[in-house]
Formats: structure tokens, sequence, C-alpha cells
């Protein structure tokens, strides 16, 4: 195993996770912008992507929670449920249950749905190919059997 | 070390462009050429359908097509049937020091499989390190550590894949103290110790010199035209004192004249625009192609420019 190189990859992913870590000691000081500077564009790049894909997977729950509440939504995900897929298409794929755990989304059962039918609608778009199921099932359901919605009678 | 021998600086019959441009036009070329290229991107899927624009070729992102299908998967095979594709990889972490992701692989493969891409390409750097993926492209230390490394992966690779791969230089913004030798140096010593082939990014080259301090056409002069089979062409973010490889602008003219230098020096090779992010229409993408197309025409009469 190239230990050397080991050493520096785990230093520099708990760097842009904002762990504990001594990346600073195998960077060269070069001219132009300083080591902190340097480090900080790798830093911004991998917290901003993360971010960005879940604003593009789920702008219902940002338009639902606000900017403020997205920050915090998107921050503490980030840092709890690190990508572990090759592909960006599934990092939020924790997030429904994340919003059900986790303070204060966990109070309001509708953002975790919200946010379970977003994904939904991904896997829809890009799930193996299915036969279309029949409409009758559904057609038969009488209108005053629909479950109540909130807000309308 | 080893990688001080690399061809590029022990042969003296890729060192001047006469001899480059020759190589290029002999008979011992055996690089495949596509032309000019575009990057496929959502937004353009139906438009490539309905208008068939005069685009000689098309890379995609290979992990964008490792679904299990839907419409991205229905659009690709309706583009593949009209023009040919390269796949592009941006999750292989061919650098890292994690074991080698052979799910990754076969799922790489079964796309390879079903697409029949002219060929694949990923990028020089690591991605994923402790099971966690940056999906960024972070940078390598140039050392003989590194080298032996990431020779070892690619070989591996390219046996399990049963082919070449492409792989690209990144834009990078720190450099390793335990550096021994220049990117360049790097980039040519793993293309010969692992035989694979390289994808330039010519805009990558300018981002890099620009944060670092070093001179493009000594990067140029330092790679074996015969394992450039691709290029890479976008835009950047210039913020003075350094420079962001963004890929939401148009193509900056130092880029275009490294591009004509790298035709210069290569030869024909096939050529791409890039575009991840603030995406123009298709047809002022299709419109850059010919600026490419004129640039390199500079270098080679059209009839050596056409697929």
């Amino acid at each position: 195993m190239p230990q050397i190189l080991q050493e520096q990859q785990k230093q520099l992913m708990a760097y842009l996770r904002d762990q504990q870590n001594n990346i600073s000691g195998y960077i060269a000081s070069q001219g132009g912008i300083n080591t902190n500077a340097r480090l900080g564009i790798y830093r911004n790049a991998y917290q901003m992507r993360l971010r960005e894909s879940i604003e593009v997977d789920h702008p219902v729950i940002g338009t639902y929670l606000g900017d403020e509440l997205f920050d915090l939504m998107t921050a503490e995900y980030v840092k709890k449920h690190p990508s572990q897929n090759t592909s960006l298409r599934h990092f939020a794929d924790q997030l429904p249950s994340f919003l059900a755990q986790t303070e204060p989304f966990r109070q309001h059962a509708q953002i975790t749905e919200l946010a379970r039918f977003e994904r939904l609608l991904m896997s829809a778009f890009d799930a193996s190919d299915a036969k279309i199921g029949p409409i009758q099932p559904y057609a038969s359901i009488r209108v005053c059997k629909y479950s109540p919605v909130d807000g309308m009678s | 070390m080893a990688h001080n021998t690399s061809p590029v600086s022990s042969s003296d019959s890729y060192t001047t462009t006469a001899t480059a441009r020759v190589s290029a036009e002999g008979k011992s070329q055996d690089r495949p050429y596509l032309g000019f290229g575009l990057g496929l991107r959502t937004e353009h899927f139906q438009e490539v359908i309905d208008t068939q624009p005069e685009v000689d070729w098309f890379e995609v992102i290979s992990e964008n097509f490792m679904v299990s299908g839907g419409k991205p998967k229905y659009y690709l095979h309706k583009i593949r049937e009209r023009y040919p594709l390269v796949m592009h990889g941006v999750s292989l972490s061919i650098g890292s020091t994690d074991p080698i992701n052979f799910d990754y692989l076969r799922s790489l493969k079964t796309l390879a499989h079903e697409v029949q891409p002219a060929w694949l390409s990923d990028h020089l750097c690591w991605t994923q390190q402790g099971g966690i993926n940056s999906h960024d492209l972070l940078p390598l230390p140039y050392t003989q550590e590194a080298l032996d490394h990431v020779s070892a992966r690619i070989c591996a690779t390219q046996d399990f894949l049963g082919q070449q791969i492409l792989i690209e230089n990144v834009s990078s913004y720190l450099t390793y103290k335990d550096s021994e030798v220049t990117e360049w140096e790097f980039l040519s010593a793993v293309a010969e110790k692992s035989d694979c082939l390289i994808l330039l990014d010519l805009n990558n080259i300018y981002v890099s010199a620009r944060n670092h301090g070093f001179n493009t056409e000594d990067y140029l002069n330092g790679i074996d035209p015969s394992r450039i089979w691709q290029f890479h062409l976008a835009g950047h973010t210039d913020y003075g004192d350094y420079v962001i490889d963004t890929h939401d602008h148009d193509v900056v003219e130092s880029v275009w004249d490294l591009y004509a230098k790298a035709i210069d020096r290569f030869g024909p090779v096939s050529t791409m625009i890039e575009r991840d992010d603030n995406i123009p229409a298709l047809k002022d993408l299709v419109s850059k192609l010919d600026v490419a197309r004129a640039v390199a025409k500079q270098g080679f009469p059209v009839e050596k420019l056409s697929p």
C-alpha cells in the first residue's frame, strides 16, 4: 500500500469535510495565493457541489423550507451522510430518513413526505422500464373514499 | 526516478513541431479521428434528436447513464443511432488508495457494451477515500509512489475492461511538497508505464499553468504525440491571482491560442467543447465548434480534418 499517498488522501478528505487534519503540512508554498486559499478552493467546491445536488433534486423542499432551514438541512446532511456512491444521483437517498429523525424537521412529518415524493419522481425518471399498470383499480375508487386533505373539504 | 526517463524526454523524434506534423500525417498514425464534438447535456437531448445538428460526435458522462433505464437511456440510444459517442467518466478514482471499485467497473463495462463508444476516458486524479466520494477531481503528488500506484491501477482497469483507456489531465490549485517531477512528466510516465492513452484538456493546462506558474508550451512539448487521442476545450473563471476550472464560460482567447499550438504539435486530434454549467443554446455551442474548425484549419487542410 502506498502509505504516504494514503495518508495525504485521508488528510485532504478530512479537510474537505471540516474534520481535524494536518493537510497543510503536505502542501507546498507557491506564489500567487497562499496555501489556505488553495486548499479552500477544494473545500468550497466539495461543499457547494453536494449542496447543489440537493437543490437540484429537491426544489420543492427548497421552496417549502426557505433559505435558512434549507441551509441548515444541507449543512447537517452533508456532514452526517457523506456520499458513498459514484454518482451524485444517489447522494440524497437518505434525505427522507434524515428529515424524519432530525430536529427541527422531524416535528413536521410532511417535510419527510415531500422529500420522499421528490426522490420517487427521480426514480420514475431513470428506473428500469416496467409495464404500465391498469387504471381500473384506481378508477374504481369512489371519490368519497379519497383520503381527506387538510384545509380542503 | 524512473519517470524522468519517459520517451518524451528521451526521444528526439517528438521534440520538434515539424516531426510531430509529419508523424500526424504519416501512415504510422493509427489514432482514430472523430472530428469536432460536443458534450451531450440533458438540456439538449430532444433538440439533438429533432434537429440533428452539425456535430461530428458527442461525449457523454458515463455515470449519468449508469442507471437502470428510463428517459436518459432512451435518449442515449436514440442519439447513438445517429452519432458516434465517447464515454467520459468522473468517478473512476484511478489514483485513490481505496480498493479498485469493481462494481463500478462492471457497470461501466456494461454501459460500454451497450453504447459501443469510440473510447472511454476518465481523469488522472482521485475522487474517493475511505469509502467517501468527494465528487471532485483531487490532485495526486507527482512521486514515484503515486506513479507506481496509479499505473498499476490503470493496468488493472484496462485488463478488466479489455481495452485501453484515455486519462485526462485535471485542473489543480495546489502542489504537494513531495512532488518530484512536473505534471507533464508525471502524465507522460503514467501513460508510458500503463500503456494508456491521453485526453489532453487544454483549458486545464491553461488553468494549472496560471495557478502554478509553468509554461503551457513546455507542457505540450513534454507529451508524446502518439498517446494523444482527444482534446478538451472549455471555459474557466479568472479571479486574477488564480483561475478556477468552472466550465461555465466560453473558451477564452488564450486557450484557443494553446489549441492552435496543440494542433501544430499533435496533428488532427478529435476535439470537443465541454460546457457543464450556465449552458447556452445548442446552436451557440455548435457555432463554437466552427471556431475550433477554423483554428484547426490553419494547421491542416480540410480533408485532414474531416472525420
